[in-house]
Order: C-alpha cells, then sequence, then structure tokens
C-alpha cells in the first residue's frame, strides 16, 4: 500500500540550526562532550571505540529477529574467546552469521585537507580566554591548544554468511550508509569522515571440497586526527593592575606653603651671599661676574627669594635692561659644570653658586644674596 | 534461530555392536589411561581463564598478564610432544635474537576432564614444569574439542582423547607465578 502524499514519516519538531547558528552548536558539542572549556582530547582508542559503534549501530543487520553480532579482533588469543564465547555452538565455534571488524595497525598521517602538516613544531594556539577570580582580583586564563595532528586508520570490515540474501541486505546497508562516499561519526565531540575505500570478495565459493561460506569485505577509511589532552596549555594572562600610593614628603614645607602647616612649628632661614669686589674679573663693563669666586653652600635648602645690592633687577629686557640680571647659576659636581636656575630652587651641601649681573655703579662692590630655609631630604 | 546440531536428544550408538559395546569403550579408555597416567605420567598445569573475573579493556578487550583472573589451576596428565623452538630474530635484516619455546601439542583422555570437572577451551593457558623449578606456559590455539575423527576414536565407536595444541605463551601475555 502506498503512502499518502503529504504524509510525512519524520517530523521536524525543532527547526534544524544552519550556518553560524550551527557552528556555535558544533563548538557546544565539543564543550557538552569534555564538560570543560577546550575540546576534549582524541585519541586512537576512542576512534576504534566509536568506529565499533558507528558499525554495531549504523550497519545494524537483523536476521530472523536476531542481531548479527560484531566482532573486533587483536591479536591476543583469549581476547578474541572473551568476545565470542557467548556466540558459539557446542564445540565452541563461532556461529555464521557475523561480522568482524580488524584495524590495520599501521596508522598513517592523515590525508584530511582540514588538517594538513601547516603548523610546525606543535606551535599552541589560543583557544579561548576564560574569566577566572582568585579571590583578590578578577583576572583571565589563556587556554591554548596545538594544531590536530592528522591520521588516516584503515578498517577492514568483513560480513561472514552462508546465504546471498544475507550478503545483499548487508552490502544494501553499507550503500545506503556510505550514498555520499563518506558517512560522518562523532567522537568525543569531533567529526570524522569514514570513506568506504573497496568493496572485496573473499568467498569461498571455489572450495570444491571444503566448507564454504560467503565472505564481503569493506575497506573503511576513518579521516581523523590526534588532539592529545596532555598538550594543551592553560596560562594566565596578562593583568592590567593599576596602583596607587599614598606618599608623605619629609620635606620641611616653605612659608609660602600653606597646606598641612602646624602653626606651632619653627623654620631656620638660609641666607647666602654672592659678592662681587672692585677689581674682580668682569664680562665687559657693566656685566660682571663672581664665576672665579663662587659660594659653596653649607646646608640643604630650598632657595625661594634674592635681595641684590648694587646690580640691577632687570626680568625682561628694555632700554635700560641689556640682558637679564641677575642670573644665578649653580654646580652640583663641584665646579665641573653650572647651570642657570629660577628660584625657587632647592640646594644641597656641597653645591656651587655664582651669578652674571649688570652693574650699577662700577666703583663699588656688588652683591646677590639668596634667602631660603633650611630642610632636610 | 535454534541450531539442531545442540539438541540433547540421547540415541544409543549401536555401531560395532557385534564386538563392541560402551563397556568395551570404556576399557580400552581404562588401558589407555593406565599407561597414559600411570606410566607415562608427564604433567601439564591448565589455567583456565575465568572470563567474568578479569577486567579487560573495553575497546580491545586485552588484558595484562597481571589482570588475567583464572580458576583455581589443575593437574592434567597428558601424553605431549614439545617441539623445538625456531632460533629467530625480532627484525627482518637478522638482528635482535631471540629463541622461544617451541610449540606444546598434548593428549589427553576426555574422561580424566570429566572426572576432574575440567574442559580446555581456546585462549587457555597451560603450564608445564620442564625443570624442578621452571614452568614455561603456553596458550591453547587448537582445543581439540571436535575428537569424532579416527584418530581420536577406539575403532570408531567414539571420541576418547582430545589433542590439544598449543603456542608458547609470553611472560608479558601471561604468567601464573
Amino acid at each position: 500500500m502506498g503512502i499518502p502524499k503529504k504524509f510525512l514519516k519524520n517530523v521536524q519538531l525543532k527547526q534544524k540550526s544552519r550556518n553560524h547558528a550551527r557552528r556555535l552548536e558544533l563548538w557546544e558539542e565539543g564543550w557538552n562532550a569534555s564538560g570543560t572549556f577546550v575540546p576534549k582530547g582524541v585519541l586512537y582508542e576512542d576512534m576504534d571505540r566509536d568506529f565499533i559503534k558507528f558499525v554495531e549501530d549504523d550497519l545494524i543487520l537483523t536476521l530472523d529477529g536476531k542481531r548479527v553480532p560484531v566482532f573486533f579482533l587483536t591479536i591476543q588469543r583469549w581476547a578474541e574467546f572473551a568476545r565470542t564465547w557467548q556466540f558459539t555452538d557446542k564445540d565452541r565455534n563461532v556461529q555464521i552469521p557475523f561480522v568482524t571488524i580488524v584495524r590495520q595497525p599501521d596508522i598513517q598521517f592523515g590525508t584530511n585537507p582540514v588538517t594538513q602538516y601547516t603548523i610546525p613544531q606543535k606551535q599552541r594556539f589560543d583557544y579561548m580566554k576564560v574569566p577566572n577570580y582568585d579571590g583578590d582580583s578578577v583576572g583571565v586564563d589563556v587556554y591554548k591548544i596545538p594544531q590536530p595532528i592528522a591520521v588516516n586508520l584503515t578498517y577492514e570490515v568483513r560480513f561472514f554468511s552462508y546465504r546471498m540474501r544475507e550478503i545483499n541486505k548487508f552490502n544494501k546497508i553499507v550503500m545506503q550508509a556510505f550514498q555520499s562516499r563518506q558517512k560522518y561519526i562523532n567522537c568525543n565531540g569531533h567529526y570524522f569522515p569514514i570513506i568506504l575505500e573497496s568493496i572485496g570478495d573473499e568467498s569461498t565459493i571455489d572450495q570444491f571440497e571444503a566448507k564454504r561460506f560467503y565472505v564481503q569485505s569493506f575497506e573503511m577509511q576513518l579521516l581523523g586526527y590526534i588532539m592529545d589532552e596532555e598538550d594543551y596549555e592553560v596560562t594566565p594572562a596578562i593583568k592590567r593592575v593599576v596602583t596607587l600610593f599614598e606618599t608623605e614628603p619629609k620635606i620641611v614645607p616653605s612659608l609660602n606653603a600653606t597646606d598641612g602647616l602646624d602653626s606651632g612649628r619653627s623654620t631656620d632661614e638660609f641666607t647666602t651671599t654672592m659678592l662681587w669686589e672692585v677689581g674682580m674679573s668682569d664680562l665687559g663693563s657693566p656685566l660682571i661676574t663672581t664665576e672665579s669666586n663662587p659660594v659653596k653652600v653649607t646646608s640643604s635648602a630650598l632657595l625661594t627669594t634674592a635681595t641684590l645690592q648694587n646690580v640691577r633687577d632687570c626680568k625682561e629686557l628694555s632700554g635700560d635692561c641689556a640682558g637679564f640680571s641677575p642670573k644665578i647659576y649653580v654646580s652640583s659636581d663641584k665646579g665641573v659644570s653650572f647651570g642657570a636656575i629660577q628660584l625657587p630652587f632647592q640646594v644641597l651641601p656641597d653645591y656651587l653658586l655664582y651669578f652674571n649681573g649688570l652693574i650699577i655703579d662700577g666703583e663699588q662692590d656688588a652683591s646677590v644674596t639668596v634667602h631660603g630655609y633650611i630642610n632636610k631630604i | 534461530m535454534e541450531n539442531k546440531q545442540n539438541q540433547q536428544t540421547k540415541v544409543p550408538i549401536t555401531r560395532l555392536n557385534k564386538f563392541f559395546d560402551d563397556q568395551d569403550f570404556d576399557l580400552e579408555v581404562d588401558f589407555g589411561r593406565e599407561y597414559m597416567e600411570g606410566d607415562l605420567h608427564m604433567s601439564v598445569v591448565l589455567f583456565s581463564i575465568d572470563i567474568e573475573e578479569t577486567d579487560t579493556d573495553d575497546v580491545y578487550k586485552e588484558v595484562n598478564s597481571e589482570n588475567v583472573r583464572f580458576f583455581p589451576p589443575v593437574e592434567i596428565l597428558v601424553n605431549l610432544e614439545l617441539v623445538a623452538g625456531e632460533n629467530q630474530t625480532y627484525n627482518p635484516n637478522g638482528s635482535m635474537r631471540y629463541r622461544d619455546f617451541g610449540n606444546l601439542t598434548f593428549n589427553v583422555y576426555e574422561k580424566q576432564l570429566r572426572e576432574k570437572g575440567v574442559d580446555i577451551k581456546y585462549g587457555d593457558y597451560v603450564g608445564y614444569r620442564y625443570t624442578e623449578s621452571d614452568m614455561k606456559f603456553w596458550v591453547v590455539v587448537n582445543d581439540g574439542k571436535i575428537n569424532a575423527d579416527n584418530e581420536h576414536t577406539i575403532f570408531g565407536y567414539k571420541g576418547a582423547v582430545r589433542t590439544v595444541e598449543c603456542a608458547v605463551a609470553d611472560p608479558n601475555e601471561f604468567t601464573a607465578i
């Protein structure tokens, strides 16, 4: 009886995700498989396990109400017996029909174009940044993983049977599974294609005087990759921290300072005079200098003001002021070099001071006296 | 699907009935056992694997030697042949030489196995004490379960003897000591 038109065999209650939403879904699947922020590792054993599951679940064949057993075989004889003993007869022979899986031990580098030899030397790459909190500050852990290593695993699946009808059934199931040439399996959240490479026949039909049975062989190749969780790396990200310090200088404030002043505190004045006497060298009248006779500072002090005697006070250039006067120079390296300063200025013991200035009356001595307050730094 | 060959219907054996019956068969077996178990008195030890207790690998069903669990060892009196092992190398270029024991083949009367309540299965291990202090192990590769051929019957009446073939087992695969 035909199925009526518009009869739906499979009703999709939830619309399937597409494009970016589907990619996010796949990413979440990887998350869920591992239970962590990084994808679950996948090794050969995982691929073998899921390949067996694929054969058992997707290539399932039921004959006379009985499921055809599937045996994954290794070289250990006892292991073979452990798998097959439930399906043996009185003489301990496995009863046909059955399916065997043998994996070729030599795993080759993969041909899956998704992962090729592109990144040398197991270079790890940032996979994601995971926020963390160490009880004091919020930071980030950087999860790094290396590029997966592509591998090809070759499996030989054989179906043993006495009847052509059973061979047809199993062959049909395999053909349907691989109608798009490849079949994907989900291995620890990673999708790997399986390709049906070839179908062969190893039947013993030509054995005229021996036991005869059909054997159909299917060579399948799993294009996978390995990701070893031991190679994952979790490193703390660089934290940008602003650190603030509150400091209190031990300098005795000047008289002009008002912040935090204690009215009861006393200050010691500092005064020193740079004297030019008639007859000392000059720079050409009316410009005089005490460079040849600098004054040595005897204590740490903050110089704030200066008083002039017989020296012009020229802060700006004008008709009367051919240059700036006075200009005070200080040396912190015992006279090796001097530099011009402006008041206020902090001096320390052993500093040397001299001035250049315009003299008013060249027949008399001239001086510049600087005033300030003794402090300790 | 029930295998009709496994049905337990019992039909008396009437072949050779003019001069051979079950009592004669038992007598012949006793003669043979007297020679094999009394005169020769060569023994091997059977380590039958306990499938349920052995903790196997989930995917490959493989086990390490220390994880194999076996039933209490049973001494079996047999007629055995131990062939010489070959001088071989692991590498095809002739390096990494080794020489192990050869294959072990032994005959055992089924009646003895029934009396001791044991069976020999494919994959079981067999120990043979070749000196006072040394025991070597083999793994059963042919349990000789089918013994209805002429060689293993007495006058074609019924199978009496099993021929068990064993391949040498590496200590990494099994060791009972």
